[in-house]
């Protein structure tokens, strides 16, 4: 389980450097086995998004079974230009309205 | 909440979905994996016995729930119907009610021209908002998807404006009578299956869904379709209060609908 959450922060820090498929793909397949369970998903500006950077700042927050902090990652992937959201990848996670 | 006869709601439901089909070439449903746009499609189960006749959109803001996504491909698999998945992209400067009313209907433009639909389904009720309840059955758009909701066709006798005087789209909108109760009694009744964000976890649960952006759960402890029924019947508060945009100003969803938001 430690490893598996190491490996999960790794990727999770190669995403935001660069939120392409690619490393999507491969957070998908470490998300399994890694212990996590819940997300909730955060804009940033309290969710008023004016500028591109605020959206570049907006992060899924992930929580172990406890509701624990795991890691973050961006809530976009990059296709080439073009940002689109990327919460189809958490696919198989809970919605945690615990956390505030 | 006024609860009202199921069987008299089906039944008309059924006749509209099945006009629908009859009195247009290319139609279309749309489906936002929702309690009301899935009880249409169960509905249109039940008027084409067990099929689904014509493509199901799916427009795909793609900051939906992850649970919004895998009902999406739990359902499409069971029952075995067709979803276009339209994808928009996100631009921080068209946020709230300015993303609802660019993104999505600029994405369901692009796709109605595309397919060539003449007819678009779309799962609204009359209680939800306002403005939805001066919407008809089958309501004209034109080609740019703006309504003149202040010229509208009267719909006296079942007799509905299914033909077009000027070149763009019918809104057909079967689930218009139902209330929120309805909904949930009829979902209970039909055994049909729902998001699992209806429900509560942790003291809180979704009562109306949108992308991750914009809505909020609304504290509650209904964990089944039976506790969300009896919930409903004591509930003061509004279907809507957990929908951002809604909240933006006055006006603002009428604008959103005038402009083509579903």
């Amino acid at each position: 389980m430690f490893m598996a959450k190491a490996n999960i922060k790794e990727i999770a820090s190669m995403l935001w450097k660069a939120p392409t498929d690619q490393n999507w793909e491969e957070f998908s397949k470490a998300l399994k086995g890694s212990g996590i369970v819940y997300y909730k998903a955060m804009f940033a500006n309290e969710g008023k998004l004016s500028k591109m950077q605020d959206l570049a700042k907006s992060s899924v927050e992930l929580y172990d079974s406890r509701f624990r902090p795991v890691t973050s990652v961006p809530i976009f992937k990059k296709e080439g230009k073009r940002l689109r959201g990327a919460t189809i990848y958490l696919e198989g996670l809970k919605v945690s309205n615990l956390v505030d | 909440m006024i609860k009202q006869d199921l069987k008299t709601l089906e039944e008309k439901s059924i006749y509209i979905i099945r006009e629908t089909k009859l009195k247009f070439k290319n139609v279309a449903a749309l489906w936002s994996m929702g309690k009301d746009s899935t009880t249409m499609l169960a509905l249109t189960r039940k008027a084409f016995l067990g099929k689904i006749p014509f493509p199901v959109i799916h427009i795909d803001n793609s900051i939906d729930f992850p649970e919004t996504y895998a009902f999406r491909e739990y359902l499409a698999k069971k029952w075995n119907f067709k979803v276009i998945v339209g994808q928009s992209e996100i631009k921080p400067d068209l946020v709230g009610s300015a993303c609802c009313g660019k993104n999505k209907p600029e994405t369901l433009k692009k796709i109605m021209k595309e397919y060539g639909f003449d007819a678009l389904i779309v799962s609204i009720r009359r209680d939800e908002h306002g403005i939805r309840a001066k919407e008809r059955y089958m309501s004209p758009r034109d080609q740019n998807f703006k309504w003149n909701y202040k010229d509208q066709p009267a719909e006296l006798w079942d007799d509905y404006a299914s033909k077009l005087d000027v070149k763009g789209h019918i809104r057909v909108h079967p689930l218009l009578d139902f209330n929120e109760i309805d909904i949930w009694q009829y979902v209970k009744q039909e055994h049909i299956p729902v998001n699992p964000l209806y429900f509560s976890r942790n003291g809180y649960r979704y009562r109306s869904l949108g992308c991750t952006h914009c809505t909020i759960p609304l504290k509650s402890n209904a964990k089944n379709v039976d506790d969300i029924i009896r919930e409903l019947e004591s509930t003061t508060q509004e279907e809507r209060s957990g929908r951002s945009m809604d909240k933006e100003r006055e006006y603002t969803m009428q604008k959103l609908r005038a402009l083509g938001y579903m």
